[in-house]
């Protein structure tokens, strides 16, 4: 069960009209390394590993749809009051006939989501490796999108959510630790 | 309190190899972040802290997982 907060994790604001940025940031809505796969993943993998790192999952699984309601809300602000023409001169021309300013879990390049972007493999080490390397390339991305977008009020926003992929990695690798470790496995001399 | 600085570097660069027949001019350097969680693999306890405030708008509460990120490139025509 979850407890629904009705507030953003790190404010979100918007300082120019921007509708090709937006087209940029769907990456990290609908992509293959954005928040949804990421809080899918993560929620989905903790039926499967050991109970130590489970509350983990839930914790960061959690986080990532809090980021993913961050993106969304770029994404809102920056076309919600975008004409058809703006639109189509951002590049959002194919997806306005589709969606109107709709938010839709597709990529930048337009491709939808599908659950093929992530993996449950059951082996709890090739599952936090997975979650790892999702962590570095979601920062990346951000990385990515700050050195393409010109708005410093999105850039900052875009900053505090790279540094929390960057305690997650961390988070990852700790449980890595953890599961290697044999603190409590029966040891009998 | 005294700050500590890490002992490594977060920015790494390198030099790609730029052909005669390369259409762009060359970029120059290339830049790759080695942000601090690769370095620490198990957080220590008792790291120095940023204030509640500060901690929640930088999005991390410890000062040695802080990692700034800029844009490297400088823009040019062409």
């Amino acid at each position: 069960m979850w407890v629904y907060e009705k507030k953003l994790q790190y404010p979100v604001k918007v300082s120019q009209c921007n509708p090709t940025l937006a087209r940029y940031l769907i990456e990290q809505y609908g992509g293959a390394d954005g928040e949804l796969a990421a809080a899918l993943r993560y929620l989905n993998q903790r039926y499967t590993i050991p109970d130590k790192v489970i509350g983990l999952l839930t914790d960061i699984g959690t986080e990532e749809f809090a980021h993913l309601e961050m993106i969304a809300t770029m994404i809102y602000k920056l076309t919600k009051d975008a004409t058809p023409q703006q639109l189509r001169d951002a590049g959002l021309g194919d997806h306005y006939v589709n969606h109107d300013s709709a938010l839709y879990y597709q990529n930048a390049s337009g491709v939808p989501f599908t659950a093929a972007y992530i993996q449950a493999k059951g082996d709890p080490i090739a599952d936090l490796y997975e979650d790892i390397a999702a962590e570095e390339k979601a920062r990346a991305t951000y990385q990515w999108l700050i050195d393409i977008s010109d708005d410093p009020d999105i850039n900052d926003s875009l900053r505090f959510l790279r540094e929390r992929e960057i305690v997650h990695s961390l988070r990852f690798r700790e449980a890595v630790e953890i599961l290697k470790e044999e603190r409590d496995r029966q040891k009998i001399f | 309190m005294e700050e500590r600085y890490p002992a490594y570097t977060q920015v790494k660069a390198f030099k790609p190899f730029h052909g005669r027949f390369d259409p762009c001019p060359p970029i120059g350097i290339k830049y790759y972040r080695t942000p601090p969680n690769l370095y620490m693999n198990f957080q220590p306890p008792n790291l120095e802290q940023f204030s509640p405030y500060e901690a929640l708008m930088r999005g991390t509460l410890w000062k040695p997982l802080y990692d700034y990120y800029e844009n490297p490139y400088r823009e040019r025509k062409s």
